[in-house]
């Protein structure tokens, strides 16, 4: 087995409360970039922070490198880490910001000379060597916190949520600037976000997370495309996925909110039956649902138009320059158990995957 | 205490950190705290050499003594009108300061140096000024037509004191308004701007509510020092002259313990002083816990 | 008009607290006869600083020791062995309270805590019979000790403290970094600003202090400048011809070093104020 990082069943307690990450398991292939993402407090950085070894976990176990380390202090697990709030020293240099976790693990100084001058010349950062982080700009002090990772050639990469103090443009450009050197390095990388756009493009495989929970794991096609569970469905993708309640009338029959009957495949049997469609899977030739027309929202290249079907709304995407039309056709839906959240039909995805993990 | 911090792992280090405070304290304030407490209990011989345990002798004794009981007194209306006094010309200067453009860091300076000065200082110097054969200020009030003598008008005496001690008080009232009114967001002043024409009308309904939770901090600040820091002062301009009619209850302490060598007296006054600063603390405590949720 | 009118008000207020000093100053300028004939003065005299020279070098006291000079080395011994005595101890202290899990973390902290109830003031018979104990009388430090037990800057910095980011500590941590040298490496650069205004503080608080070296001091040799000024009320009081000019210009000279320090370092004491009254 080739696994760079193994996590089983870990469980993190705060105090007495509920558990905050409730028996996790992932196992990480070396090279591979991993995503975390989930709602705010799902326990993403928890996580991350138990693998770093800066959280004591209640139970479980973390080996890295085929070594356990579960018990280990952070600076012996051979990892880096890179803050949302950067952490960068602000009384030093960058060079020293950079030099300072190598000194206190006894490099003898060419060596540390070298290995900054390297990691600043593919962070384009050597001209700030001598500045102080205050005299940095946010995307500047990113990548200085990107170098004192570096440096190092840790075993594993922790990212938490280290764009979220950029500007949108500058995000974007990051992001790329982290995948590229992440390919070129080749070093694990596991990563937290509360951003889908970033987790799809980042990650080899994502985590949703959702209350201390998995949701589930997989490519980002496999993400998009199959997803588990009502919250995936919902979480992932923009515009987000619409959801309507429907009851199922027999012979593939179900009843629309709008009181309309239609007829899919391969509708399951449940009380609580919900479909899902995405903005991007409706035809607005298809003739086939009723709606009313709300409102248009232009971004350029597509529009988005808002609709309503019976009380519920139901979003649209197109690039087609049409603003009228008053039936529309699902071209590819999900089903979901409105009660369980839980994924129905169809789900060959789902299950490669739980063979696969 | 809610401290989220992440913890440090620890052996023996943060011991070795603490201890120097703890061993200091240990030595120079809970020992001492509680020999005042254990003195106050005591009846000593003038020589020292022999003492023994008389209950509340020594309290009885303070409380059935007139003389305490006008320290107190005098104690605290010194305090309270020196609180009051300072605090007010305080905030008069302290908003005159924030609204004027022009030399704004220079009355800061001006207005703040004082607070350098020693109250042993302070007295001294005012000895002089207030003094019947050099002294201006008194040349001044006699030719006014008030006879003025602090050497043996009670009056008088409290009237010299009050001055000085506000004069040494007003610069750090003044930086802590000043430092209120500064933290007061510009875009709150200006909306009330947009509210509120007079600009009296405005003082007394948003700047002064805003200040409120300062000024009751900084009156208890006040009574602290019109209690203890006033002791240079009194030491160097009046000794408690005339008559004791300045003597405020940490003079007293002094005067009995060391002039008088009653330890027995003078530790219950300490005791008392003790408690009465608990007091003032749990008031101010009440009120941080306040200010925190303002 | 308006303008006008709050000009002269803060003028009123300075030249309230600045009147008396210029009425001293000025009055050091003149001759002891001017003085005891026609009072203070309000023009400078003949006398330019001789009266300073004198305060300098002269002595007041019975040995010859006590000369303004050493009575300013003394107050200066007492301002900085204060602040930075005051500094070291409560950086360390609030250190471990902050950044570790301490079994009797609550105790020390109400320990530390009590003592801000009690000023030396009033415990100071006491404090005087455990420092005569000790053998600290005449010493440097038997003044400083006992003044240093009091917790209001082990206050600020761990006020301080709680302000600096966890994720330092934690990059600290992935660094390699031992609780020691986070604390030197780390923190007390990260205080620099926060020990400069607590030390401003601190050393007007020392220099100025008068009760206890005037109680806890028996030899000359230690005197400071302010505890000094009780021997000037004597000797202004009890001599034939006062020598007011001196007396005058050792009330300057108490007054201007940490007068100096305050004007100088403004910005930095305002800080250390309101931030240590909080
Ligand atoms: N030090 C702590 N003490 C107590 N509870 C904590 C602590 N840290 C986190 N928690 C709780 O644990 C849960 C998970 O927190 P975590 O920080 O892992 O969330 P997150 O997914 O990173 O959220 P975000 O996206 O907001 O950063 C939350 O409910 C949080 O309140
Ligand atoms: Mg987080």
């Amino acid at each position: 087995m080739s696994k760079q990082l193994n996590i089983s069943q870990l469980v993190k307690c705060y105090g007495n409360n509920d558990p905050a990450v409730q028996g996790f398991n992932l196992a990480v292939e070396e090279g591979e970039f991993i995503v975390l993402v989930g709602p705010s407090g799902c326990g993403k950085s928890t996580i991350l922070r138990s693998i770093a070894g800066l959280e004591t976990i209640t139970s479980g176990s973390i080996s890295l490198a085929g070594k356990d380390v579960t018990h280990l202090a952070p600076a012996k697990r051979d990892i880096a880490m890179v803050f949302q709030n950067y952490a960068l020293y602000p009384h030093m240099s960058v060079y020293e910001n950079l030099a300072y976790g190598l000194k206190n693990r006894g490099y003898n100084k060419a060596d540390i000379e070298q290995r900054v001058q390297q990691a600043a010349a593919m962070l384009q950062i050597t001209d700030y060597l001598p500045r102080k982080p205050k005299a940095l700009s946010g995307g500047q002090r990113q990548r200085v916190a990107m170098g004192r990772a570096m440096v190092r050639e840790p075993a594993l990469f922790l990212f938490d949520e280290p764009l979220s103090n950029l500007d949108a443009k500058l995000r974007a450009h990051m992001r790329l600037e982290i995948k590229k050197l992440q390919k070129r390095l080749g070093v694990t990388s596991i990563y937290v976000t509360h951003d889908q756009v970033e987790a799809m493009t980042l990650a080899d495989r994502i985590v949703v997370l959702n209350g201390g929970k998995v949701e589930q794991i997989g490519t980002p096609e496999e993400i998009y495309h199959n997803p588990a569970s009502h919250f995936v469905a919902s979480f992932m993708g923009t515009p987000a996925m619409n959801f309507l309640p429907v009851t199922a009338l027999g012979n593939n029959v179900v009843r629309l909110p709008n009181a309309q009957e239609l007829h899919l495949n391969n509708v399951p049997n449940n009380e609580h039956l919900l479909i899902g469609v995405r903005p991007e899977h409706i035809d607005l030739h298809g003739h086939q649902v009723k709606v009313e027309i709300n409102l248009t929202e232009e971004l350029g290249a597509s529009r988005l138009i808002h609709c309503q079907v019976g009380e519920h709304p139901l979003t649209v995407a197109t690039n087609e320059p049409i603003t009228k039309f008053n039936a529309i056709a699902f071209n590819q839906y999900y089903w979901f158990d409105s009660k369980t959240g839980a994924r129905l039909g169809d789900s060959q995805f789902i299950e490669e995957e739980a063979a696969r993990a | 205490m809610t401290a989220q911090k992440q913890k440090l792992p620890h052996g023996i280090t943060p011991y070795l950190f603490i201890l120097p405070q703890l061993v200091i304290i240990a030595v120079f304030f809970f020992w001492p705290a509680a020999q005042a407490v254990h003195m106050s209990f005591m009846l000593e011989d003038p020589w020292g050499l022999a003492s023994q345990f008389v209950g509340f002798e020594n309290y009885a004794l303070l409380f059935s003594d007139s003389s305490y009981g006008r320290s107190f007194i005098f104690t605290l209306v010194f305090s309270f009108l020196v609180s009051l006094i300072s605090l007010a010309l305080a905030l008069l200067l302290a908003v005159k300061a924030n609204s004027v453009l022009r030399a704004q860091k220079s009355y800061r300076v001006l207005l703040t140096w004082v607070y350098a000065v020693a109250p042993a200082v302070a007295g001294l110097g005012a000895y002089f000024i207030f003094n019947r054969q050099i002294g201006v200020l008194s040349q001044a009030f006699n030719d006014m037509g008030w006879a003025f003598n602090p050497e043996t008008d009670p009056f008088d005496a409290s009237f010299m004191l009050i001055l000085v001690a506000v004069w040494k008080q007003v610069p750090v009232n003044f930086i802590f308004f000043l430092a209120g009114l500064q933290s007061i967001p510009k875009s709150l002043q200006e909306a009330a701007q947009i509210d509120c024409q007079s600009d009296s009308k405005r003082f007394f309904t948003i700047t002064f509510p805003l200040l409120a939770p300062t000024s009751f901090f900084l009156l208890v600040i006040n009574l602290t020092y019109a209690f203890f820091e006033t002791f240079g002062l009194i030491d160097t301009l009046t000794q408690g002259r005339p008559a004791g009619a300045t003597t405020t209850l940490v003079y007293k302490v002094y005067q009995d313990g060391f002039l008088g060598a009653d330890l027995g007296s003078s530790s219950a006054q300490s005791v008392i002083l003790m408690i009465l600063v608990l007091v003032l603390t749990a008031i101010q405590f009440r009120f941080i816990e306040r200010r925190v949720h303002y | 008009m308006k303008k006008l009118l709050d000009h002269g008000i803060l003028i009123a207020g300075v030249l309230f607290l600045l009147t008396p000093l210029y009425l001293l100053f000025v009055s050091s300028t003149h001759e002891v006869d001017t003085l005891i004939r026609d009072g203070l003065q309000w023009l400078p005299g003949s006398q330019g600083l001789a009266a300073y020279e004198k305060a300098l070098n002269q002595s007041l006291g019975f040995s010859g020791e006590a000369t303004g000079w050493r009575m300013l080395f003394n107050s200066l011994v007492m301002g900085l062995g204060f602040a930075i005595g005051k500094i070291i101890v409560s950086m360390a202290a609030a250190y471990a309270i902050v950044y570790f899990r301490l079994p009797l973390a609550s105790f020390f902290f109400w320990a530390i805590f009590t003592t801000l109830l009690l000023p030396l003031e009033v415990r100071i018979i006491p404090s005087y019979a455990v420092v005569s104990d000790l053998g600290l009388l005449n010493s440097y430090t038997g003044l400083i000790l006992p003044l240093i037990a009091s917790a209001t800057a082990t206050f600020y910095f761990r006020q301080f403290y709680k302000t600096v980011p966890d994720e330092l500590l934690e990059a600290a941590l992935l660094d390699n970094t031992g609780p020691v040298r986070f604390f030197i490496d780390i923190l007390v650069p990260l205080s620099r600003t926060m020990m400069a205004a607590i030390f401003i503080i601190m050393f007007v608080v020392g220099w100025n202090q008068y009760l206890w070296p005037l109680i806890m001091t028996t030899e000359e040799s230690y005197t400071t400048i302010v505890m000094g000024l009780k021997n000037i009320l004597s000797t202004v009081r009890d001599s034939h011809i006062p020598p007011y000019d001196v007396a005058f210009a050792m009330i300057i000279l108490a007054m201007l070093p940490p007068v100096l320090v305050v004007i100088i370092f403004q910005k930095w004491f305002v800080k250390g104020l309101v931030e240590s009254e909080k």
